[in-house]
C-alpha cells in the first residue's frame, strides 16, 4: 500500500515537472560557512542530480516547483524547495558527529546510528589528531573510552593497548588488529601514520563476534586514505618534533655525592671518614683532578623527530587512488637510540563496470633499530668522580670507573655492534561482484599477501675485552681475539590471507536486512637462519664483525635453522536486521580452527547477538522530549576466542644444546615440555548495555556502554612438582571476570554566530575496568575448602590481576623505636615493616616476628579510573587543539624510594661502588620518616611501590590553515 | 565485451575460491613439525638415544659452573665443617645456611638440590623407556650400553637425593602426562633401587672409553661401594672399591711422578718448585685420557667451546671457583696492592673461606705432607711497595713477607689473607683475562676416594689394619706421615678426606650419610654456623612448592622444618 502511494506521488510530481524547467545555480555551505564539496543534490522524486564541485557550486535544469535532497557525510541531510527561484544558497547543518560516522564494523559498515554493538571511532584525517607526530599509530587512541595505551620510550617502540582490560592470565592480551579489511599480524610502526584515515575499535563481544577466533581481546580496525572527489590533492607534510625525558632522576653530585659516601661509612662503624677513605683510589684520582661527570646527562642526547611525508590522491568516477611516500628519522633521548622508517603505499580502487570492482593496497616499509644504547643502569649507579675517556684521540674508553661492578655505561655500546632492520611488504587485494539478477547480493574476494623480512646482527669485538688500566691490553687488544662473538640471523615470515564473502542487502518496505555469510583461510609461515661463531684468533682481526663471521673458528661456526607455520579457517554469518531504524537485531556466528590446538581439538563455535531500540525515532517520543534529538538503547552478548598458544606447544617437542667431552663440542637434546592433548581455546562472554544519544540540536551528543565479560578456559601455565622433570604445562583452566564502564559526552560549548566566529568543541571521556580472578588451578593445597591464591604469579581469587603483594610500611624506625627495635631485631635507618600477621598469610594475629606472612595486597597495578578531555577551538583560519589524560588510583599508597639504594650494598659493606637519588635519606643526625638508612640492605626483599595517580596534558597543537588564494602556483 | 568480462569474472572467482580450498580443513589445520624433532621420531637411532644420554653430562656441568657466588660450592662443603661464606661478603647474617635456623622449606639451596637431581632422572628416564620403543633400531648390545649407562645417571641422582632428603619419590620410567600424586618412598627403597640401577650399570658400563669424561665401569663400582656401606654390606662395598683399586675395573693408580700439559715447568708462575700433586690439579690435567691414572670420573669443561660450562658462555665458559675460593689479596691496599689481579696472585673475592679445621687442624701432623706445601697451599703472602713504619708497627720493604701480628683488623684475616688452596684458581689464565680467564674440568670421582670408602667399609668391619694399608697409601703417596692402626676411626677418615678431597667430594652427603652433618657442624663450622646448626639439619627440607604443587598425594615433611 505504501508503494503504490509513493509511486502515484512520484507520478504526480514528474507530470509537474514536465510544466516549467528553470536552471537553478546552488551553493553549498556549512554553517561556518565553508562550501561543501562533493555534496550530493537530488531532484526528490526522480532520478536527476549531481554533486557539488570544490568551491561548493551547483548547477541543475529543474521543474521550478521542485524540491532537493540535499546530503553529505556528516551533514544532516536538507530538502528545499525551489519555489521558482533560479539561485539557491543551501545550509548544511552539521550532524551530531558521533551518530553520522560511519563506522567500519568487520567485513562491512554501518552508520554508528544503526549500531547495535559497543563500536568507537577515532578519526584521524581532518582531525587535529593528525597534527600529533606519533611514530606509532596507536599512540593516537591514547584516551579513547575502554583502552589503555601505554608508554612509549624509546625511538620507534610500540605501545602496549589493552582494550577493556585484562582478562587473559598468561595468553595474550593485545587486541586483534585488521587493516583494510585483513588480519594484520605485525608492528603497527609498519604503516604509515599519515596513511592512516581512522580507527574502528569493536569493543564488545556482539561487535566483535565477527572476528570470533581472535577477538576476546577487542579487534582494531585500521582504515587507510582514500581520493576524494574533485581535483587530484597533492600532501605534503613535514612534521618536526623534539622529544626529551618525562621524569629524569637526579643522582647524587659533588659534596652530595660525598656526604652520602661519607654518611654510608659512619653508619658501617667506620671511624676513618677522611675523603681518601671515602672514595675509591681511582675516584679519588678524578676528585683531585677536579673531574665530575654527570652520566645521565652524559648519556642523553637531542631527540629530534621528523616525518617527511608527500601523498597524491584522487577520484574520478570509476577510480580512486591514493599514492603516498614518506621518511621518519627519530631519535630516542638516550644516546645512539634511533628509528628510521621508510615507507609506500599505493592504493587504487577500479569500478570496471556497474556491477564489478578490483581494488589493491600495495605497502612496502623499511625500518632500521640499529645501534646498542649506553647502559642506563650503569648510569644512574655511576660513581661522579669518574672519567669517561681514558683516551678519547684513540677510543678507548674507560671500563671501570671504581674498582668493581661499575662499568662505563657506554663499554657495550661503544664496543659492540648492532643491527635490526625490517623491510615489509603488503598486498591487500579484492574483487567484488554485485551478482546479477539478484539486487542487493555481492560477492567478494578479499585477499592479501605479506612478507616481512627480518636481518639481525651482533658483534662483541676485542676492545670489550681489554682493561683500559692495563697499559699491555690497549697497546695489544688482539691477545682477546680467542673472546669475540658475534651472530647474524635472517627471518622471513610469509603470510597470506583469503576471504570470500557473500553480502545481501535488502529492504521490504521499513525491513531492512544486511546479511553476511563467509569463508577464509590464513597462514603464516617464519624461517629463521641464524649463524654465529666465536674465537676470531686464527683471523687475526674482527674489522668485519657480523659480516666476517665466517673467519671465526671454524670449530665455533654455528648454523640454526628454524621454520613454524600456523594456520586458521573460519566460517562466519552475520544478519542485521533494522525496522525503519527504530528495532535493530544483529545476529553473529563463526566457527573458527587453529592449528596449533590439539587433534580433535582444534575448532570452537563461537555466537554473538544484539538488541537495541532507536525510542527517539518513536512518535511519541518526538512529541514529549523534543530537545532529545536522538536516543538508543543496546544490549549485546557474545563468545570470543583467544588463541594464544605458538604452534607445536601441544606437542612433547625435543630440545637441544651443547656439552662438552675433552675440548669437543657435542649435541645433547632431551624431552623439553610435556604435551597437551586437551589444549583448546580460551573463551570470553560478554554482555555490554549502552545507549547512544543527542540533544539540544545535536550539540550535546554521547553514549554509555556497560559491560561485563567472563573469559574461562584460560590458556594458563599449570605448575607441576618438579620432580617429574616438568615444572608445568599449559592447560585450559581458571577464570577471570571483567566489568566495566565507558561514557563519552561531546558538545558544541561555543556555537558560532557567523562563518569567523569562534567554535569551540569538546569531548569527555570517562572510563574504568575492574577485574576479578575467579578460579585458578583448582589447588587447595592448604585445605580449607577455598581454592589457593597463585602467589608466585602474585594471582589472587576474588582479587583482581596485578595485585602488589608486599610488606606494610609506616615510615622508617627511629632511634627512639626502641620498642619496634627491641622485638624484630630491627636498626634505626630501617624500613618500620607491620608486623601484621602469624603463622599464616592474613591471619591478622602479630607474632613478634616479620617474615613472608606479614606480607599482604596493598595495592593493585590497574588504575581505577581513566578519563580524557579534548578540546577543539577553531576561530577563522585558526585551530587549537589540547587534550588532557588522566590515571585515578592505581599503585600503593606506599613510600617510594629507589632500589638503587641497595644495589651491590653488600661487596664492601660501604656503598663504595654506587650513586644514589639526590632525595632525603636517614641518619643519625637527619632523621627521616620516608627513606631508609643508605646502608639499609632490604633484607625483606620490599619493592617500593608508589601511587601513579596523575594528569598530563597529552597533546597540544595550533594549526593555521592558509586559504588557497593566499598561495598561488 | 561485457559478457567476456562477466566470463573472465566467474572464472576468477572459481579460481579464488580453489585456492583457498585446495585443502580440506582438517588437513589444512593438521600439524607437522618440520623443524624440531618430538619425543616420537626423536629417539630411533644409537647416535640420536647417545645424544639423549649427553642432556646427563649436561645436567652434571650444573653442579660446577652454573651461578657466580658460594652456592655453586654449597654441597661441596661451604657452611659445612669445612668452609664458610666469609661474614663481610654475606652481608646478611641471618640468610639461610649462613644462618642455620633459617633454613626451611622456602630455602633455594634445598630446591635446587631436589630439582637438579629429579632433572637428571628425567634425562636418564628418557633413555631407559626410551630403549624399549619399539621403533628403535638397536642392537641388543647397544641397548645393554645405553641402559647402564643411563641407569648409572639414574643412580647417582637417587643416592643424592635419597642421603640429603631421606626417601624420595622413585620415578621408574618416563613421565608422559601431568602427574601430581607423588609419595616419599622410604631409604630403604631407594637405597634398593639405587643399587639395582647400580649393580646394571657396573656389570654393562664400558671398562675404559676414549671419550673424556664418559661413565666408565669404575665409576658404578665407586658408587656401589659407597650405597653398600649405607646399607651396611660392608664386603659388598670392600668388594666393589676393590674392583677398581685391585683393576678388574680398570687400571686405577694413584699419581706419584710428574705428568701432564705442565711437567716440563719446575716453578709456578709465583715461583714455587712445582710436584705431581700440582700437575694432578692443573688445566688440562685431569681426565684419564690425558694420563692421569686417578680419574675415574671427571666433569667436563672447556674454555671458548660450546657448551664448554654453563654459568658464562659469553666469559669463554669462565668458572667462578677461583675467584669465590680465595682471598681478596690483590686489593690489599694496606700491604701496597693497587687493585691489579696478576697471575702470581689471582683475582680472589673471598666468598668463601675455608675453616680453621680444613686450613690448619687438619695439618696439624704433616710434616712433609707435598699436600700441605707452598705450591699446593698458599699461605705466604708479601708486601707490594714499602710501608712506613707506624706507632704501631714497623716499616716493611716491599717483597717482605707479611706477619701474623701485621693481619690486625678482622677484614685482613677474612678477606685478604687467608690460606689458598692452589686447586681452585690458576697460575696461568687463560689469555691473561684474570677476571674470567679460568675454566678447568672437575674431578666427580677420584681413585683416593675409592680407597677412603674401601678404608671406611673396613673400619665399620673392625678390621683397622686394612683400613690403615688403604689411608697410608694415600698419605704415602703425597710424602705425609703415616698413620697409626690405633688412629683409624670415621673422623680419621673425615680428615684425610679433607686433605685429599677438600672441594672435591659432595662433603654435605659425605656427613649426611653418616648422620654427622649437625656434630660436625656443631664442632668445626664457622661461628655462625656452629651456634645455630641442630639436628634436624642432617636432612634438607622438602621444598614448599613440591608440597604445593602436589595436589594428589602429600609429600610429607622432614621432622623439625
Amino acid at each position: 500500500m505504501l508503494r503504490l502511494l509513493t509511486f502515484c506521488f512520484m507520478l504526480f510530481l514528474s507530470t509537474q515537472a514536465l510544466a516549467q524547467n528553470t536552471v537553478l545555480n546552488g551553493k553549498v555551505n556549512d554553517a561556518a560557512g565553508n562550501p561543501i564539496s562533493g555534496a550530493s543534490v537530488r531532484v526528490v522524486g526522480s532520478n536527476k542530480g549531481t554533486l557539488t564541485n570544490d568551491k561548493g557550486e551547483f548547477t541543475l535544469t529543474i521543474a521550478a516547483n521542485a524540491s532537493l535532497q540535499v546530503s553529505s557525510t556528516n551533514y544532516e541531510t536538507k530538502v528545499v524547495a525551489v519555489q521558482g527561484k533560479s539561485t539557491l544558497f543551501i545550509v548544511l547543518a552539521q550532524e551530531a558527529t558521533n551518530l553520522s560516522d560511519v563506522v567500519i564494523i568487520g567485513y562491512g559498515s554501518q552508520k554508528k546510528k544503526d549500531l547495535t554493538g559497543a563500536v568507537r571511532k577515532i578519526n584521524l584525517e581532518g582531525s587535529p589528531l593528525s597534527n600529533m607526530t606519533n611514530v606509532n599509530a596507536l599512540s593516537a587512541l591514547q584516551g579513547t573510552p575502554g583502552v589503555n595505551v601505554g608508554a612509549v620510550t624509546t625511538a620507534g617502540a610500540s605501545p602496549s593497548i589493552l582494550v577493556r582490560g585484562q582478562r587473559s592470565l598468561s595468553a595474550s592480551n593485545a587486541p586483534l588488529v585488521i587493516l583494510d579489511g585483513v588480519i594484520f599480524s605485525g608492528n603497527l610502526n609498519e604503516i604509515n601514520t599519515q596513511d592512516i584515515a581512522s580507527f574502528d575499535v569493536l569493543m564488545d563481544a556482539s561487535a566483535a563476534a565477527i572476528y570470533g577466533s581472535r577477538a576476546a581481546n577487542g579487534v582494531i580496525i585500521v582504515t587507510t586514505k582514500v581520493g576524494k572527489a574533485g581535483k587530484p590533492i597533492i600532501t605534503f607534510t613535514n612534521n618536526y618534533g623534539v622529544q626529551s625525558w618525562t621524569r629524569k632522576p637526579e643522582m647524587r653530585m659533588g659534596e652530595d655525592f660525598i656526604k652520602w659516601r661519607t654518611d654510608n661509612r659512619k653508619l658501617a662503624g667506620q671511624a676513618d671518614l677522611s675523603v681518601q677513605k671515602v672514595l675509591d683510589p681511582k675516584e679519588l684520582i678524578a676528585y683531585n683532578a677536579g673531574q665530575q661527570i654527570n652520566w645521565l646527562d652524559e648519556i642523553t642526547q637531542f631527540a629530534p623527530l621528523n616525518d617527511v611525508n608527500m601523498s597524491v590522491s584522487g577520484k574520478s568516477d570509476n577510480v580512486n587512488y591514493y599514492v603516498s611516500g614518506s621518511f621518519l628519522n627519530q631519535k630516542g633521548v638516550i644516546d645512539n637510540d634511533q628509528f628510521k622508517k621508510y615507507n609506500i603505499a599505493a592504493k587504487l580502487d577500479a569500478k570496471i563496470n556497474k556491477w564489478l570492482f578490483y581494488g589493491l593496497n600495495f605497502y612496502y616499509s623499511a625500518r632500521d633499530y640499529s645501534g646498542l644504547v649506553p647502559r642506563m643502569d650503569q648510569a644512574t649507579i655511576g660513581t661522579p668522580y669518574a672519567y669517561k675517556w681514558k683516551d678519547e684521540a684513540r677510543n678507548i674508553l674507560d671500563k671501570a670507573p671504581a674498582v668493581a661492578n661499575l662499568v662505563n655505561p657506554y663499554w657495550e655500546s661503544q664496543y659492540d655492534d648492532n643491527l635490526e632492520k625490517y623491510t615489509s611488504t603488503r598486498i591487500i587485494g579484492y574483487v567484488a561482484a554485485d551478482i546479477p539478477y539478484i539486487k542487493g547480493l555481492n560477492f567478494r574476494v578479499n585477499i592479501s599477501k605479506n612478507k616481512t623480512e627480518t636481518v639481525s646482527g651482533n658483534f662483541r669485538h676485542e676492545t670489550y675485552f681489554i682493561n683500559p688500566d692495563n697499559a699491555a691490553d690497549i697497546a695489544a687488544p688482539t691477545k682477546f681475539l680467542a673472546n669475540t662473538y658475534g651472530s647474524m640471523a635472517n627471518g622471513l615470515n610469509n603470510s597470506w590471507e583469503i576471504q570470500n564473502l557473500l553480502t545481501y542487502k535488502k529492504s521490504i518496505q521499513n525491513h531492512n536486512f544486511d546479511a553476511l555469510a563467509g569463508y577464509q583461510r590464513d597462514y603464516t609461515a617464519v624461517s629463521t637462519l641464524s649463524t654465529s661463531a666465536s674465537d676470531f684468533n686464527s683471523a687475526g682481526t674482527t674489522t668485519l664483525g657480523y659480516y666476517g663471521l665466517h673467519l671465526g673458528n671454524p670449530a665455533n661456526q654455528r648454523v640454526r635453522s628454524a621454520f613454524e607455520e600456523r594456520s586458521n579457517l573460519g566460517y562466519l554469518g552475520r544478519l542485521n536486521y533494522n525496522y525503519n531504524s527504530k528495532y535493530y537485531f544483529t545476529m553473529n556466528y563463526r566457527k573458527d580452527g587453529y592449528s596449533a590446538f590439539a587433534p580433535g581439538r582444534k575448532f570452537a563455535e563461537f555466537y554473538g547477538g544484539a538488541l537495541a531500540y532507536a525510542i527517539s525515532e518513536e512518535a511519541f517520543f518526538k512529541k514529549a522530549l523534543p530537545v532529545v534529538n536522538y536516543l538508543k538503547f543496546r544490549v549485546g552478548y557474545g563468545q570470543n576466542g583467544n588463541q594464544g598458544i605458538d604452534p607445536y606447544e601441544t606437542m612433547a617437542n625435543i630440545s637441544s644444546g651443547s656439552t662438552v667431552f675433552g675440548s669437543t663440542s657435542t649435541l645433547f637434546i632431551y624431552q623439553g615440555n610435556l604435551s597437551n592433548l586437551g589444549l583448546s581455546w580460551e573463551k570470553t562472554t560478554t554482555t555490554n548495555f549502552g545507549l547512544n544519544f543527542a540533544m539540544f540540536n545535536n550539540r550535546i551528543s554521547g553514549d554509555l556502554n556497560i559491560y561485563k565479560s567472563q573469559t574461562t578456559d584460560q590458556l594458563l601455565t599449570r605448575s607441576l612438582p618438579s620432580l617429574s622433570g616438568f615444572g608445568s604445562v599449559r592447560t585450559n583452566i581458571g577464570q577471570v571476570d571483567n566489568q566495566g564502564v565507558e561514557a563519552s559526552i561531546t558538545g558544541v560549548i561555543i556555537e558560532p554566530k557567523s562563518a569567523n566566529g569562534i567554535r569551540w568543541e569538546a569531548t569527555a571521556n570517562l572510563w574504568l575496568n575492574r577485574n576479578k580472578v575467579v578460579a585458578l588451578t583448582g589447588v587447595d593445597a592448604d585445605g580449607n575448602g577455598i581454592e589457593d591464591d597463585d602467589l608466585g604469579n602474585r594471582w589472587f581469587i576474588g582479587k583482581p590481576i596485578g595485585a602488589i603483594y608486599d610488606y606494610k610500611v609506616e615510615g622508617i624506625v627511629q632511634t627512639g623505636d626502641a620498642d619496634y627495635i627491641a622485638k624484630y631485631g630491627a636498626k634505626p635507618g630501617d624500613l618500620k615493616i607491620l608486623d601484621i600477621n602469624g603463622t599464616k598469610r592474613d591471619d591478622g594475629l602479630p607474632d613478634g616476628k616479620i617474615n613472608s606472612f606479614d606480607r599482604t595486597i596493598v595495592g593493585y597495578v590497574q588504575p581505577r579510573y581513566s578519563w580524557s578531555f579534548a578540546n577543539t577551538i577553531s576561530y577563522k583560519n585558526w585551530q587549537f587543539y589540547f587534550n588532557f589524560n588522566a590515571i585515578t588510583g592505581g599503585g600503593s599508597e606506599n613510600y617510594y624510594n629507589s632500589p638503587n639504594s641497595t644495589y651491590n650494598l653488600s661487596t664492601f659493606g660501604n656503598n663504595q661502588q654506587q650513586n644514589w637519588l639526590n632525595k632525603e635519606y636517614w641518619t643519625p643526625e637527619t632523621p627521616s620518616n620516608t627513606f631508609a638508612r643508605p646502608n639499609y640492605s632490604n633484607p625483606y626483599g620490599y619493592s617500593y611501590p608508589h601511587a601513579r595517580t596523575f594528569i598530563r596534558l597529552q597533546d597540544v597543537s595550533l594549526q593555521y590553515a592558509l586559504n588557497s588564494k593566499q598561495i598561488t602556483f | 565485451m561485457k559478457n567476456q568480462i562477466k566470463k573472465v569474472s566467474i572464472v576468477l572467482f572459481a579460481f579464488c575460491f580453489l585456492i583457498s580450498c585446495k585443502k580440506d580443513d582438517t588437513s589444512f589445520l593438521e600439524e607437522i613439525r618440520k623443524d624440531g624433532l618430538t619425543v616420537d621420531n626423536a629417539l630411533i637411532t644409537k647416535a640420536q638415544f647417545e645424544l639423549a644420554l649427553n642432556s646427563c653430562y649436561r645436567q652434571v656441568q650444573y653442579f660446577y659452573n652454573s651461578t657466580d657466588g658460594w652456592t655453586d660450592y654449597w654441597h661441596l662443603g661451604v657452611n659445612i665443617d669445612v668452609a664458610a661464606t666469609t661474614t663481610i661478603y654475606i652481608a646478611d647474617p641471618s640468610a639461610p645456611w649462613v644462618d642455620y635456623t633459617k633454613i626451611n622449606s622456602q630455602d633455594a639451596q634445598s630446591a635446587k638440590w631436589w630439582s637438579w637431581n629429579f632433572t637428571l632422572i628425567k634425562y636418564a628416564n628418557t633413555v631407559i623407556g626410551g630403549v624399549e620403543n619399539k621403533y628403535a633400531v638397536i642392537s641388543a648390545d647397544e641397548k645393554k650400553a645405553l641402559l647402564a649407562e643411563a641407569r648409572f645417571f639414574r643412580a647417582w641422582a637417587y643416592r643424592n637425593l635419597n642421603i640429603a632428603f631421606g626417601g624420595v619419590p622413585i620415578i621408574a620410567g618416563p613421565v608422559t602426562e601431568p602427574k601430581v600424586d607423588f609419595v616419599r618412598n622410604t631409604p630403604a627403597e631407594c637405597n634398593a633401587f639405587i643399587k639395582a640401577d647400580l649393580e646394571y650399570a657396573s656389570a654393562n658400563l664400558p671398562i675404559t672409553t676414549t671419550v673424556n669424561g664418559r661413565v666408565v665401569r669404575a665409576a658404578a663400582d665407586n658408587l656401589l661401594a659407597e650405597i653398600n656401606i649405607i646399607l651396611k654390606d660392608y664386603d659388598g662395598a670392600i668388594a666393589a672399591a676393590t674392583r677398581v683399586i685391585g683393576g678388574a675395573s680398570g687400571s686405577y693408580s694413584l699419581m706419584n711422578t710428574r705428568f701432564g700439559a705442565r711437567k716440563a715447568e719446575t716453578m709456578t708462575t709465583r715461583g714455587t718448585p712445582t710436584d705431581y700433586y700440582w700437575d694432578l690439579h692443573e688445566i688440562n690435567n685431569t681426565d684419564y685420557q690425558m694420563g692421569n691414572k686417578e680419574a675415574i670420573w671427571v666433569a667436563q669443561f672447556e674454555r671458548n667451546t660450546p657448551g664448554g660450562g654453563v654459568g658464562y658462555p659469553t666469559q669463554g665458559n669462565w668458572m667462578v671457583q677461583g675467584r669465590a675460593y680465595w682471598c681478596r689479596h690483590w686489593l690489599f691496599a694496606k700491604a701496597g696492592h693497587n687493585n691489579t689481579a696478576a697471575d702470581s696472585i689471582g683475582r680472589g673475592a673471598s666468598f668463601i673461606r675455608g675453616t680453621n679445621y680444613s686450613n690448619w687442624d687438619v695439618w696439624a701432623n704433616s710434616n712433609g705432607d707435598i699436600r700441605n706445601n707452598e705450591t699446593n697451599i698458599r699461605r705466604k703472602f708479601y708486601f707490594n711497595t714499602d710501608i712506613a713504619a707506624t706507632s704501631t708497627q714497623p716499616a716493611f720493604k716491599k717483597g717482605d713477607l707479611i706477619p701474623k701480628s701485621f693481619l690486625t683488623a678482622a677484614e685482613d684475616s677474612m678477606w685478604y689473607c687467608y690460606p689458598n688452596w692452589t686447586k681452585f684458581g690458576t697460575d696461568k689464565h687463560f689469555a691473561g683475562d684474570f677476571i674470567y680467564g679460568y675454566t678447568k674440568d672437575q674431578y666427580v670421582m677420584r681413585l683416593p676416594e675409592t680407597l677412603l670408602l674401601r678404608a671406611e667399609a673396613y673400619i665399620a668391619k673392625g678390621d683397622k689394619a686394612s683400613a690403615l694399608a688403604d689411608v697410608n697409601t694415600i698419605r704415602a703417596r703425597a710424602k705425609a706421615p703415616l698413620a697409626s692402626v690405633n688412629e683409624m676411626d670415621i673422623n680419621y677418615i673425615l680428615d684425610e678426606r679433607v686433605r685429599e678431597l677438600y672441594g672435591e667430594e659432595f662433603r654435605m652427603l659425605t656427613l649426611m650419610r653418616l648422620g654427622l652433618l649437625f656434630d660436625r657442624v656443631k664442632k668445626y663450622g664457622g661461628a655462625i654456623q656452629s651456634a645455630t646448626v641442630s639436628a634436624k639439619n642432617n636432612l634438607l627440607p622438602i621444598p614448599q612448592s613440591e608440597i604445593d604443587r602436589n595436589i594428589g598425594a602429600k609429600l610429607v615433611q622432614n621432622p623439625g622444618y
